[in-house]
C-alpha cells in the first residue's frame, strides 16, 4: 500500500509535475544562491544583481520552453496531485510575471535601490514574491490559493519598507502588513467556510459540488435559507481577500499610503505583478468554482484533467453566478469612479499613480464580471472576456512599469516626487519625459497606444455579455475615461508645457536608465499600432478556460 | 488586390513625422521643407484620386481591406466614395497650404512639423476609414497633436484653450465610442444578403467592385480568410457575427431590424446610439450649446493650425453624422430631425449674434464658423423628409462643409497675414489696409464675400441647397435660417469695413505693414480661386457627392408621415409639389 | 433557537464552527480597536486560528461522516496555516521593530504621516 503510494507520488512529481514547474524551481535555486553567495568571502565580491539576473533569465527561458509549440497546444494538466493546474493561462501569466521580474531586476539595479552590499535582500524578497505569484497563477486547490497569496504578500510587506531609516517607508510597511494580514485572515476564514459547506478543497470538485447543491432549488426552500446565507457569506469573505489584493473598493484604502511610502520601484512591482497574479487567480476561482453547463464526465482529482458535469440547462448555480456578477460589477464601478475622483486632487506623483492603479483595477474587473455572466450560455464569449482581461493586464504592465520607472529616475536626478517638480522635464530630460508622457497617455486609453486596445477589448466583452449590469458598467467605464483625462493631462502639461526650475541644469538620468525607459516605453507605441500578436496570445491563453 | 493609394495617403504623413526625429535639431528649415514636400505629395495623390474615373460615385472605391486585429474583430478597412472624396481633397489641399503657412514658424520647428503631419494622418484617416475602430483610432490620433500645437505654439491663453478643446473633444469621442460599441453589440453579418456583404467590403477589395461576379459569396466562404471561417462558424451555430464595419452597419440598418429590435426606456437601441453619436459629434461640429471650446481654441491657435481646425476638423463632426449617425439610425434621425434642425438654427443665430459683438478679428471668424456649421445640421435634418429632400439637403450639407472649409481657412489666413505684421487683431484699431496691402485685402474680400453667401461664390450654393428642403420641413425654421443671412452679412461686412476700408491705418506697428509676400499669395490665391470656382461650378462637388448620398439615404426615400410642424406628405411627388 | 439546541446536542461540527466564529470575531475586533501594535498582531493570529479551528472541524471524519468531510485536506490546511501564521507574524514583528526604531513607539495612531 505505502510503497505503491510512494512510487506513484514519485512518478507524478518527477515525471509530470517538476518538469512543468522548471521556472519555479529556478526561482528557488536563485534564492538559495543569492543567500549562500554571501557566505564565502570569494563570492561576496560578486554583485548580487548578476545572480539575480541570471536566475530570472533562466526562469524566463524555461517558461518559454514550456510554451514552445504555441499556447494553443498546451493541454490542461493537474500537477502535484491536484494542487496546481498547468494550462495555457498559467504559462501566459507566468510569462508576463517573469518578464516583469527581469525588468524589475534591471530597474532596481539602475536606480540604485538594490546596492552591491545588501542587494541580495531585495532580490530574495523580489524572487520570493514572484514565486508566490507564480503559484497563485496556477492555483487549483484552496491551499495553493491561500499559500500563493501569502507567499506573494509577505515579501511585499517587507519590500515596501526596504528603505531603512525613512519614517514613511516604515509606516507604509506597517499599514500594508496589518491590512494585508487582516484581509488574508478574512479570506482564509471564508475559504474554510466554503470548504466546509461544499465538502472539498479542490477547486474543480468545489464546482461539481456547487452544481450538485442545486442552489436554484435551494433558494426557494425556506428551511435551507441558512445554507444559502452561509454560502453567500463564504463567497463574500473570499472576494474580500481578492478585492484587497486587487485594491478594489471598498478595500482599496491601503494603496495610496503604501504607494506613497514605498520606493517607486516597489510601487511598480505591486501595481503590476501583484495585480496580474490576483486577476489570474480570480479568473481561476470564478471559472472553476462557479459551474457552467458543459457536458463532460467528471474525473477524480489527480487523475489528469478534472472537468465539470452538466446538470440542468439553465445552469444549476444561476443565483450564485448572478450574486457574484452583481458583487464584482458593483465593486468595479465603485472602484474606478473612486480611484478617478480621488486622483483628481493629488499632487504627489506616487499617490496619483496609486489612485490610477485603483481606477484601472476597476476597469480590469469589468470584463471579469462579463465573463461570469457569459459563462452560462456562451463559453467562447466568456473566454474572450477573460482574454480581454489578460490583454489589458499585459498592456498595463508596460504602461505602469514605464510610469514608475520614470518616477524613480526623476527621484534620483531631481530628488522630488511632487508633480510640480516635474515641470519642464521635456527640455532637461527628453527621453524620460517622452517615456512618462507616453505612459500617461497610454493609461488614459487613447489610441494608438496599447492601453486603448485593452480597454476596447474590455468594453467589447461588456457589450457581448449584455444586460443591465453590463450596460451600467459600459457607461461608467466610458465616463470615467473622460474623467481621468484631467489628471493624466495635468502631468503631461506640467512636463511638456511648464518652464523648468532655474536650478535644473542638465540632469538627465544615466544612459542605461534612459535605455531601460525606452525599452519600457517602446512597446507602448509598438503594441499600440500592432496589437494583434498580443491579442492572439491572450486569446489562446484563455481558450477553454470556461469550457 | 488592395489598392495602395489610400494606405499611402494615410501613412505617408505618419512616416514623415517619424522621420522628423532623424532631422538634426538645428535644421529647422529642413524640417519645414520635408513637411512641405510630404503634404505636396499627399495632395497630389488625393487629387489624382479625383481624376481617376473610379473614385466618387455611389459605391466604394480604392478599397483597402486587410485584417488588423482579428482577435478583436477590427479590420483595417479604408475606402473612398462620393461623400469622402471632396473632403479628402479638401484636407490634403488645406494641409499643403497650412504647411506653406507654417514656413514662418521659429520655435521648435521639428516638433511643430511632426505634430502637423500626425494631425494630417489623423484627419485623412477619419475620412477614409470605414471600420468603426479604425475611424475612432484616427479620430483620437488628432487629440494630442492638436493639444500640443495650441498649447505650445499658440497665444497667451493657449493652454486653457487647449485644455478645454481636449476635454470637450474627448468627452465627445467617448460618447461616440459608447455608441459604436452598442451598435457593434447588435450587428450581425450573417443577416446581410450576399450582394450587400460584397458591396460593404467584407469579402475583400475585389468583391466590392461593381459588376463583381455573383458567385463571390461561395468563393469567399471557401477561401482561407479568417473572417470567412468565423462567418461559417457563426452561421452554423446560429450565433451573430458582430462587426465594426460601418458600411455593413448601414446596410444592416436598411434591410434588417438588428438595431431596432431591442428597446430600453421606451426607445430602441438605434435611438440611443443616435443620441450618443449626435451629442458626441455635435461637440466637434460644433453645435450650440457644446461649442464653447471653439472660440478659444481657434483664437489662440497659430494661424496654420487655425486653418486646419476650422477648415477640416469641424468637418469631421459633420462627416461622422453623414457616414455613421444618419445611415445607421435612420428612424431615430427622422424622429429627432426637428430637434436637430432647431439646434442648427439656434447655432446660426448664436454664432452670428456673438460674431457681431466681437472686436477681435480672429474671434469673429471663429464665431462665424459656429454659425455656418448650423447649416449642416439643418440640411441633414430637413433631408429626412424624403428622397428629393435628402438629395438636396444632404448634398447641401456636404457642399457647405467643403465651401466653409475653403472660406474659413482663407479668412483665418488673412487674419494671420495682418497679425504677423501688426501683432494685434483689434478691429477698432485696424483700417485702411486696402491701401497698404491691396492684393491681400482684395483676396480677403473675396473670401469674406464667399463666407457671406454672395451668389456666384461658394457659400451661396450650400445655403441654398440646405434651405430648399428646409422650407418643406418647417417653414418657420427655414425663414429663421434664411434671415440669419442678414446677420451674417452684417458682421462680415462690418469686419471687412473696419479692417480693410477706411482712410488710413492708425493702429500700432503701422510701419510693419509690408506688402504681401509671394508665400502668402501662394496660400490666398488658391483659396480665393476655389471659392469662385465652387460658386460658379458647384457641380464639381455635388455631382460627385450626390450619388453616394442618395445611395446612403435610401431609408429616407419613403417620407415619414408624422413629422412635427408640418402637414403629412403622402409621397415624394407630394414633397416636390409643396416645394414648388 | 439554534444555540439552545446546540447546548443539548452531542458535540458536532456546528460547535466547532461556533468556536471558530467566536475566535474570528474576537480577532477582528482586536485588530480594529487595539492601539498597541502587538495587540493588533495578536488579533491577526486569532483570526487565523479561528479559520484553523474551522479547518480541523470540517476535516474530521468523526464529526461529519466520511462522505461530507473534507478528510485529511482539512488537517493539512490547518498545518500549513499554522506555518503561514508563524511566518507572517515574524515578518510583521520585524516591520513593527523597524517602525519602532524610527518612531519610538508602537502605538498605531503614531502612524499618521501618510494620510489617505
Amino acid at each position: 500500500m505505502l510503497p505503491t503510494l510512494v512510487e506513484q507520488l514519485a512518478n507524478d512529481t518527477a515525471g509530470l509535475s517538476l518538469p512543468r514547474s522548471a521556472p519555479e524551481v529556478t526561482l528557488v535555486v536563485t534564492i538559495v544562491a543569492l543567500l549562500l553567495a554571501r557566505v564565502p568571502a570569494a563570492l561576496r565580491r560578486i554583485d548580487p544583481v548578476w545572480i539575480a539576473l541570471t536566475g530570472a533569465l533562466v526562469a524566463l527561458g524555461c517558461l518559454l520552453g514550456e510554451a514552445r509549440g504555441g499556447l494553443a497546444a498546451i493541454e490542461p494538466v493537474e500537477l502535484f496531485t491536484g494542487m496546481l493546474r498547468h494550462d495555457a493561462l498559467g504559462v501566459f501569466s507566468r510569462g508576463l510575471l517573469l518578464m516583469f521580474l527581469v525588468m524589475m531586476v534591471v530597474l532596481s539595479k539602475l536606480t540604485g535601490l538594490a546596492s552591491r552590499d545588501d542587494g541580495q535582500d531585495f532580490f530574495v524578497l523580489l524572487f520570493g514574491a514572484t514565486l508566490g505569484m507564480c503559484v497563485m497563477c496556477r492555483a487549483n486547490h484552496l491551499m495553493t490559493v491561500v499559500l500563493g497569496i501569502e507567499m506573494a504578500s509577505v515579501p511585499s510587506y517587507v519590500l515596501v519598507g526596504i528603505v531603512k531609516g525613512r519614517r514613511r517607508s516604515g509606516e507604509a510597511a506597517l499599514k500594508y502588513s496589518v491590512y494585508g494580514a487582516a484581509a488574508a485572515g478574512v479570506m482564509l476564514y471564508g475559504v474554510s467556510l466554503l470548504a466546509g459547506l461544499l465538502g472539498s478543497v479542490h477547486l474543480p470538485t468545489l464546482g461539481l459540488r456547487l452544481a450538485e447543491l442545486q442552489v436554484a432549488s435551494l433558494a426557494g426552500d425556506p428551511s435551507q435559507r441558512g445554507v444559502i446565507m452561509a454560502l453567500a457569506l463564504a463567497g463574500v469573505l473570499v472576494l474580500v481577500g481578492m478585492a484587497f489584493k486587487l485594491s478594489a473598493a471598498p478595500f482599496h484604502f491601503w494603496a495610496p499610503d503604501v504607494f506613497a511610502g514605498a520606493p517607486a520601484e516597489v510601487g511598480a512591482f505591486l501595481s503590476v505583478a501583484s495585480k496580474t497574479a490576483a486577476l489570474v487567480l480570480l479568473l481561476r476561482l470564478v471559472s472553476l468554482v462557479l459551474p457552467h453547463g458543459v457536458s463532460v464526465d467528471a474525473a477524480l482529482p489527480g487523475e489528469g484533467v478534472s472537468r465539470l458535469a452538466a446538470m440542468s440547462d439553465a445552469g444549476p448555480a444561476a443565483p450564485a453566478r448572478a450574486f457574484v456578477v452583481g458583487l464584482i460589477a458593483t465593486a468595479a464601478a465603485v472602484t474606478c469612479t473612486l480611484g478617478n475622483l480621488a486622483a483628481l486632487s493629488q499632487t504627489n506623483a506616487k499617490r496619483l499613480l496609486a489612485y490610477s492603479t485603483i481606477a484601472h483595477a476597476g476597469y480590469l474587473l469589468m470584463p471579469i464580471a462579463a465573463a461570469i455572466a457569459l459563462a452560462e450560455h456562451d463559453p467562447a464569449g466568456a473566454s474572450g472576456a477573460a482574454a480581454a482581461v489578460m490583454l489589458y493586464a499585459a498592456g498595463y504592465l508596460f504602461l505602469n512599469f514605464t510610469a514608475f520607472a520614470a518616477v524613480a529616475a526623476i527621484r534620483n536626478t531631481r530628488g522630488a516626487e511632487t508633480i510640480e517638480d516635474y515641470a519642464g522635464l521635456i527640455r532637461t530630460a527628453p527621453v524620460t519625459a517622452v517615456a512618462f508622457c507616453l505612459a500617461m497617455i497610454g493609461l488614459l486609453g487613447l489610441p494608438p497606444l496599447v492601453g486603448f486596445w485593452g480597454k476596447l477589448a474590455a468594453l467589447r466583452a461588456l457589450v457581448d455579455a449584455g444586460g443591465p449590469w453590463m450596460v451600467m458598467l459600459l457607461v461608467v467605464a466610458v465616463l470615467n475615461t473622460a474623467l481621468s483625462l484631467v489628471y493624466y493631462l495635468r502631468v503631461v502639461k506640467t512636463i511638456c508645457l511648464d518652464a523648468p526650475p532655474e536650478d535644473a541644469g542638465v540632469e538627465r538620468p544615466e544612459r542605461p536608465t534612459r535605455l531601460l525607459l525606452a525599452v519600457g516605453a517602446a512597446p507602448i507605441l509598438l503594441l499600440g499600432i500592432a496589437p494583434e500578436w498580443l491579442a492572439r496570445l491572450a486569446g489562446e491563453a484563455c481558450q477553454g478556460l470556461f469550457g | 488586390m488592395n489598392d495602395h493609394a489610400l494606405t499611402l495617403l494615410v501613412l505617408l504623413p505618419a512616416a514623415a513625422a517619424c522621420a522628423m526625429a532623424l532631422v538634426p535639431k538645428s535644421a529647422g528649415g529642413a524640417a519645414k521643407k520635408l513637411t512641405l514636400a510630404t503634404t505636396a505629395l499627399v495632395a497630389l495623390i488625393a487629387w489624382s484620386l479625383a481624376f481617376d474615373g473610379r473614385a466618387g460615385g455611389a459605391g466604394l472605391s480604392h478599397i483597402v481591406s486587410a485584417p488588423w486585429i482579428p482577435s478583436l474583430g477590427v479590420q483595417f478597412f479604408l475606402g473612398v466614395d462620393g461623400v469622402s472624396l471632396p473632403l479628402v481633397i479638401l484636407t490634403a489641399s488645406l494641409s499643403f497650404l497650412a504647411a506653406l503657412a507654417s514656413l514662418g514658424v521659429e520655435r521648435h520647428p521639428r516638433g511643430y512639423c511632426a505634430l502637423l503631419l500626425l494631425l494630417q494622418t489623423g484627419m485623412l484617416g477619419v475620412f477614409l476609414a470605414l471600420d468603426f475602430v479604425v475611424f475612432y483610432v484616427f479620430w483620437e490620433l488628432i487629440l494630442v497633436p492638436m493639444y500640443l500645437l495650441i498649447a505650445v505654439w499658440g497665444g497667451d491663453g493657449g493652454r486653457r484653450a487647449a485644455l478645454k478643446y481636449f476635454i470637450y473633444t474627448l468627452a465627445g469621442s467617448v460618447l461616440m465610442l459608447g455608441a459604436g460599441l452598442l451598435l457593434y453589440g447588435q450587428s450581425d453579418l450573417t443577416r446581410l444578403a450576399p450582394a450587400d456583404l460584397a458591396e460593404c467590403g467584407v469579402m475583400g477589395p475585389d468583391a466590392a467592385k461593381p459588376h463583381a461576379s455573383g458567385m463571390v459569396l461561395a468563393e469567399w466562404l471557401a477561401s482561407d480568410d479568417p473572417l470567412a471561417e468565423r462567418y461559417v462558424d457563426a452561421e452554423a451555430a446560429g450565433a451573430p457575427l458582430r462587426t465594426f464595419n460601418l458600411s455593413a452597419m448601414a446596410r444592416l440598418a436598411r434591410s434588417t431590424d438588428v438595431f431596432t429590435s431591442k428597446s430600453w426606456g421606451g426607445h430602441n437601441l438605434a435611438w440611443w446610439a443616435f443620441v450618443l453619436l449626435a451629442v458626441g459629434l455635435a461637440i466637434k461640429l460644433p453645435a450650440v450649446p457644446l461649442h464653447t471650446w471653439l472660440p478659444d481654441a481657434h483664437t489662440e491657435a497659430p494661424t496654420p493650425v487655425s486653418m486646419l481646425l476650422a477648415g477640416v476638423m469641424l468637418k469631421l463632426g459633420g462627416y461622422g453624422l453623414v457616414r455613421i449617425a444618419w445611415p445607421v439610425c435612420p428612424e431615430a434621425a427622422r424622429d429627432l430631425a426637428f430637434v436637430v434642425a432647431v439646434v442648427g438654427v439656434v447655432g446660426l443665430f448664436w454664432g452670428a449674434l456673438a460674431a457681431m459683438a466681437q472686436t477681435d478679428f480672429k474671434r469673429l471668424v471663429a464665431y462665424s464658423s459656429v454659425s455656418h456649421m448650423g447649416y449642416v445640421l439643418i440640411g441633414l435634418a430637413a433631408g429626412t423628409l424624403g428622397a428629393d429632400a435628402w438629395a438636396l439637403g444632404a448634398t447641401g450639407a456636404v457642399f457647405q462643409m467643403v465651401a466653409h472649409g475653403v472660406t474659413s481657412a482663407g479668412l483665418f489666413f488673412a487674419v494671420g497675414v495682418i497679425y504677423e505684421r501688426v501683432h494685434h487683431r483689434d478691429l477698432n484699431q485696424l483700417g485702411g489696409l486696402m491701401n497698404r496691402m491691396p492684393t491681400a485685402s482684395g483676396l480677403a474680400l473675396v473670401l469674406a464675400l464667399a463666407s457671406l453667401g454672395l451668389p456666384c461664390l461658394c457659400g451661396f450654393v450650400g445655403e441654398l441647397l440646405v434651405l430648399l428642403p428646409a422650407w418643406t420641413f418647417n417653414p418657420y425654421l427655414a425663414a429663421a435660417a434664411a434671415s440669419v443671412t442678414v446677420l451674417i452679412a452684417a458682421y462680415t461686412l462690418r469686419a471687412v469695413r473696419l479692417a480693410y476700408y477706411g482712410p488710413e491705418y492708425r493702429g500700432p506697428n503701422g510701419d510693419r505693414l509690408t506688402p504681401v509676400t509671394p508665400r502668402e499669395l501662394a496660400v490666398l490665391i488658391p483659396l480665393a480661386v476655389a471659392a469662385v470656382v465652387l460658386g460658379v461650378r458647384p457641380g464639381i462637388v455635388t455631382e460627385v457627392a450626390e450619388p453616394a448620398l442618395v445611395a446612403a439615404g435610401q431609408p429616407f426615400a419613403h417620407p415619414h408621415p408624422n413629422l412635427p410642424g408640418m402637414t403629412p406628405v403622402a409621397d415624394a411627388a407630394d414633397a416636390r409639389r409643396t416645394t414648388r | 433557537m439554534i444555540l439552545a439546541s446546540l447546548v443539548t446536542e452531542p458535540v458536532g461540527v456546528a460547535h466547532y464552527l461556533i468556536v471558530g466564529a467566536v475566535l474570528f470575531i474576537a480577532g477582528i475586533v482586536c485588530m480594529a480597536t487595539k492601539r498597541n501594535l502587538l495587540g493588533v498582531l495578536m488579533g491577526v493570529e486569532l483570526v487565523l486560528n479561528g479559520a484553523n479551528v474551522n479547518f480541523i472541524a470540517i476535516g474530521s471524519p468523526y464529526l461529519r461522516g466520511d462522505a461530507a468531510s473534507v478528510g485529511l485536506d482539512g488537517q493539512l490546511m490547518a498545518l500549513f496555516v499554522i506555518v503561514l501564521a508563524a511566518a507572517e507574524a515574524a515578518v510583521a514583528l520585524a516591520i513593527a521593530l523597524n517602525f519602532y526604531n524610527t518612531v519610538h513607539t508602537i502605538d498605531v495612531d503614531a502612524a499618521d504621516q501618510l494620510r489617505g
